[in-house]
């Protein structure tokens, strides 16, 4: 069963000589619950992508579809409660909100939704993500590898359909990008979520159910 | 879908952000401390001038009473008062009015002494008592002067006097006590005891005595008018008098509202400055919140939560802003009020003080931080996370390159003015309006010119008059002996005493030869325009045309003869244009003729050149016929001088006719150099003289021209050098913005080989561009705002002492600031953004 559907999706950005199309007809079905790679080189469109599958950015043509949300048309505050409710972000500088705890950060999509956490639910993540100890530090006041544990925890603890990760791992070294990756996949595998992730490293992809490559825009395999 | 919008987050989000940005966000709080200190003045200054205009209206009216009944039984009263629609009320026993022929147009009632009423018709005595004795008498000080009743406590007062049936009395009392009472024309009284009424008039407080004025304050003072008919309606009394108060009459609340309306009109400025002051700190940080906001959006926080977010920062700033904005705000208003409204014995920034002005300041400034706020947070919430992530990383530099591909320090500082372009724009903006507006007003300052207002206010540096004779509404009253040939002598002595000019007045009744009666008939039977005659025109002055039915009827007619030397005789020959005849000064200096002045109206209205007139038994030669400006003489004549034919004469003449008369009016010029201190020497000269003399001042002139010239600038003054200091702090904001958030360029060029020398070079050299730029934009613009178009304001002004005089000084003032600042603010910022090791700053920019 496929969870994000995306049919002929267009993006340029700027205009006239300096126009770049950055996503050039793009199909694409997600298998729900499998993990997806998406590789390919920089400018390649990737991020683009990942943006219009999280409804962070809107096409110029085309249709994605996430777990049966049509998103074309959808107003900013429906696609702001969309957001918050379908889909976990993980992004490579954290993006955590430095005025706000480990804690306060894990549980503010929750909080802007005005939903009551599970307690339970949220003891098992930060068990499992090793953050038990830090929930009441500032993000300044963790590590790289800290953060981004902070941020898959917050990822994953409204239950979203999808996990959305632009290279997770790409502000850490090679040790703590490791760990972070493997309390990832193991998470979304205890949860049974699916994961689209970008990527620059193969080895990563490899542990991949599928791998995505885009060049210019298109996907070539 | 979780579509519920918690809106408790936004609240946490807030205080988190006061505690992580306390700097950014102390500095908002400032901006609205200021922006509601500049509103809480501009409303407190116009309030007070407003309610100083109603109590104008007040004292013209003469009492704080809303409604005065008049002509009423104590019955009646007692009635009146009890009606629910009224909140308390005053009451005063009146035997009679003043009749003295000395008295004036004024009208003063003899009655019963009533502290509370005194109190409403502010008639209290200031110096001595209200009266307790049956022979005592308490009086207001015009009322003394014209009566000629000396300013000493015990001093006797001869009163004559007239009862509500017309019949005459003189009665005599004992000085008590008296009061300035400036203002208060209508409602002024002579304080008797209740057993002197008694016994000047038995039974004048009888049930059928109609002789109660009762003054009535009501519960809510609207439409007075009918109000005050309706309570007499209620109660039963038809057709009884009444007055209302003028302060509370619509037509002239609306005027004094429209008399304020100019110093409302800063606010309109205060709302722009304050709205360009929150709205640059605001944007300071607008690349760091941008991102901020674009993670939590990217989260799913709502446009709605945004906004709540945004919107309560600018309320919480706005909120830490009220109370020390309120204290400056009252600290302006204490200092510069006082300064506009004037003559007031109580500091008006205290007496007209208020909370509307507070609140509605309050409101104001909160509007416009909010507005401030406005449009980023409506930027932000329209826009997905990655339009925003993009519109914050749009900059892009243009290309270009040296000749040979060099990058020179200058070179590289130019490239620095391409960035930042809205916030730079700001800046200049801001600048040009606050320079243009300070250049405006120093401008329109100087253009007035004391010389031309004292030449025409005051032909002679000080005026002195007789107590009788200071208010227009006085008559002269030539018995008194205010101004005695011993004070002139005095005041000849004095070394800053140049020339000492006296005029002194005497009516006479004379008889006209049937030719001059037919002369002056004829005249003034002339036609003024198309639809009337001349003496038509005078029909709205029935004392005047009573004068002039007598002289065509008897022939009799009223001379008064004028005393004149000095600057009067000057003031006479250059205002008054001859109609027959001319001046010849040893004719006139031989004591045998006399010029004759008449209407100020072409032709004869008087015997002419050559006649004769007998004056006091002796005859005198008209030496010409003049039109009679007389606007050189101080207080009235009597009545029945309202139609007269002067007569001028030297003074030694009129002495000669009238020995022992005292002068009606001085006329004292000075050496300016020594103002300060013949000022000091008449003030204690005044002291010293029991009887009632009018001085005015060549320093009440001074200070009546700086408080006006002051008065049309001030208010714009305190916004536009409020706004100079807000545009300041946006240049400021800018250079600081522009050289902080390039830490991370810093630390790649320094990695790169240039020398903190280098560096410093290239920072002074952006701000020396910077600085430039906005003196290339504001001087021009200023120069030809000031040169084009101040002049029309200056003439829309229309005031006939003002002449256009072209200056730029606060331009020339502001340019040393701004570049002292393009310079220091960067070498400043240098010091901070430099420090740390190269590593640690470069890995930081990296991020």
């Amino acid at each position: 069963m496929d969870i994000v559907t995306v049919q002929n999706l267009h993006k340029t950005f700027g205009k006239g000589e300096s126009a770049v199309h950055a996503l050039n007809g793009i199909d694409l079905a997600i298998e729900k619950g499998k993990f997806t790679a998406i590789i390919g080189a920089s400018g390649s469109g990737k991020t683009t992508l990942l943006n219009m599958i999280g409804g962070l950015d809107t096409p110029d043509q085309g249709e994605v579809i996430v777990d049966g949300v049509k998103l074309s048309g959808l107003k900013e505050k429906e696609l702001a409660v969309f957001r918050r409710g379908k889909v976990g972000f993980v992004y490579q500088s954290f993006n955590l909100a430095p005025t706000l705890t480990v804690r306060e950060n894990i549980l503010f999509p929750l909080s802007l939704a005005g939903t009551t956490p599970d307690a339970a639910f949220f003891d098992e993540i930060t068990g499992l993500l090793h953050l038990k100890e830090r929930l009441d530090a500032f993000p300044h006041e963790l590590s790289g590898g800290g953060q981004q544990r902070a941020a898959i925890a917050r990822a994953l603890m409204a239950k979203p359909a999808i996990i959305l990760a632009d290279e997770p791992t790409g502000n850490l070294d090679s040790k703590s990008g490791q760990n972070v990756l493997g309390l990832l996949k193991m998470s979304v595998e205890t949860y049974h979520q699916t994961l689209v992730m970008i990527t620059h490293n193969l080895e990563i992809a490899q542990m991949a159910d599928r791998v995505v490559r885009i060049e210019d825009g298109r996907i070539l395999a | 879908m979780l579509a519920n919008n918690n809106l408790k987050v936004c609240r946490t989000l807030v205080f988190r952000d006061f505690r992580f940005h306390p700097v950014k966000n102390v500095v908002l709080a400032l901006a609205a401390m200021l922006v509601t200190a500049l509103y809480s003045f501009v409303f407190l200054l116009g309030g007070s001038v407003e309610d100083a205009f109603l109590l104008n209206y007040q004292y013209s009216y003469g009492s704080t009473s809303h409604i005065l009944y008049t002509g009423l039984t104590a019955h009646q009263a007692d009635a009146i008062a009890e009606n629910a629609n009224v909140k308390s009320s005053v009451r005063l026993s009146t035997l009679g009015r003043l009749s003295d022929p000395m008295m004036g147009q004024r009208s003063v009632k003899l009655a019963v002494t009533d502290r509370d009423y005194a109190e409403s018709v502010l008639s209290v005595p200031t110096t001595g008592k209200l009266p307790e004795q049956p022979d005592e008498i308490a009086l207001d000080e015009f009322t003394m002067d014209s009566l000629g009743v000396s300013h000493e406590l015990g001093a006797p007062v001869s009163l004559q006097w007239t009862g509500p049936d017309g019949s005459a009395h003189t009665s005599d009392f004992t000085l008590c006590g008296w009061w300035a009472s400036p203002t208060n024309f209508t409602e002024a009284c002579a304080w008797i005891t209740a057993d002197a009424a008694q016994a000047l008039s038995p039974g004048y407080d009888g049930e059928n005595a109609a002789n109660v004025t009762l003054g009535v304050n009501l519960h809510q003072p609207k439409d007075l008018e009918e109000q005050a008919a309706a309570i007499l309606e209620e109660q039963g009394i038809p057709g009884a008098g009444f007055t209302t108060n003028l302060a509370y009459n619509d037509a002239r609340m609306e005027a004094a509202q429209r008399q304020a309306a100019p110093y409302y009109a800063p606010i309109l400025l205060v709302a722009l400055c304050g709205y360009l002051m929150v709205y640059s700190i605001v944007r300071a940080s607008a690349r760091r919140d941008t991102l901020y906001f674009a993670g939590l959006k990217s989260l799913g926080m709502t446009p709605r939560q945004l906004r709540r977010v945004m919107l309560e920062q600018g309320f919480l700033v706005s909120c830490l802003g009220f109370l020390p904005g309120w204290g400056i705000g009252f600290l302006l208003h204490f200092f510069i009020t006082s300064r506009i409204i004037s003559g007031m014995e109580e500091n008006p920034a205290l007496y007209f003080l208020s909370w509307q002005p507070f609140a509605l300041a309050a409101l104001c400034a909160l509007a416009t931080v909010l507005l401030a706020y406005l449009l980023p947070t409506v930027k932000l919430s329209r826009m997905t996370p990655a339009q925003t992530v993009r519109q914050v990383s749009a900059w892009k530099p243009r290309h270009g390159r040296g000749p040979q591909g060099h990058t020179t320090l200058p070179r590289l500082a130019l490239r620095v003015m391409g960035r930042s372009r809205g916030r730079t724009a700001l800046s200049a903006v801001s600048l040009l309006l606050a320079v243009t507006l300070l250049s405006s007003l120093w401008i329109q300052y100087i253009s007035l010119k004391e010389d031309l207002y004292l030449s025409v206010m005051s032909p002679w540096d000080y005026s002195l008059s007789d107590g009788s004779a200071y208010l227009s509404i006085q008559r002269y009253n030539e018995k008194n002996r205010g101004i005695t040939e011993k004070m002139v002598d005095d005041l000849k002595s004095r070394p800053e005493v140049t020339a000492v000019s006296a005029l002194k007045s005497h009516e006479l009744t004379l008889t006209a030869s049937e030719e001059l009666r037919k002369r002056i008939v004829d005249y003034y039977n002339q036609p003024y325009d198309e639809t009337m005659t001349l003496r038509e025109s005078q029909a709205g002055f029935p004392e005047w045309c009573a004068g002039l039915d007598k002289l065509e009827q008897t022939g009799q007619y009223t001379a008064l003869v004028i005393g004149l030397d000095g600057a009067y005789l000057d003031f006479v020959l250059e205002n008054c244009p001859f109609t027959s005849g001319s001046f010849d000064p040893e004719a006139f200096a031989s004591g045998n003729c006399v010029l004759a002045a008449g209407a100020y109206h072409e032709g004869v209205s008087t015997p002419a050149e050559g006649e004769t007139v007998a004056l006091s038994g002796e005859d005198f030669t008209v030496l010409g016929s003049v039109m009679h400006d007389d606007s050189y003489l101080s207080g009235a004549n009597s009545a029945e001088a309202a139609f007269h034919i002067a007569y001028l004469m030297p003074l030694e003449a009129f002495d000669r006719l009238f020995p022992g008369q005292c002068c009606r009016q001085l006329a004292v010029d000075i050496d300016h150099s020594k103002q300060a201190e013949f000022e000091s020497y008449l003030a204690e000269y005044r002291q010293g003289l029991n009887q009632g003399v009018g001085v005015t001042t060549r320093s009440e002139y001074q200070a009546n021209f700086a408080a006006a010239r002051l008065n049309m600038v001030l208010p714009k003054l305190v916004v536009g050098a409020v706004l100079m200091g807000i545009a300041l702090i946006n240049f400021v904001n800018m250079l600081v913005v522009k050289t902080v958030g390039r830490k991370g360029e810093f630390a790649v060029y320094e990695s790169l080989g240039m020398t903190r020398s280098q560096l410093r070079r290239l920072v002074v050299l952006e701000g020396c561009l910077h600085a430039g730029l906005m003196m290339a934009v504001i001087v021009p613009a200023a120069a030809l705002y000031g040169w084009f178009v101040v002049p029309g304001v200056v003439e829309a002004a229309s005031s006939w002492c003002a002449v256009f005089t072209f200056s730029l000084a606060p331009l020339w003032a502001a340019l040393p600031v701004i570049l002292a600042i393009a310079v220091l603010t960067p070498l400043c910022c240098l010091r901070f953004v430099t420090k740390g090791s190269l590593n640690d700053r470069l890995r930081t920019a990296a991020r």
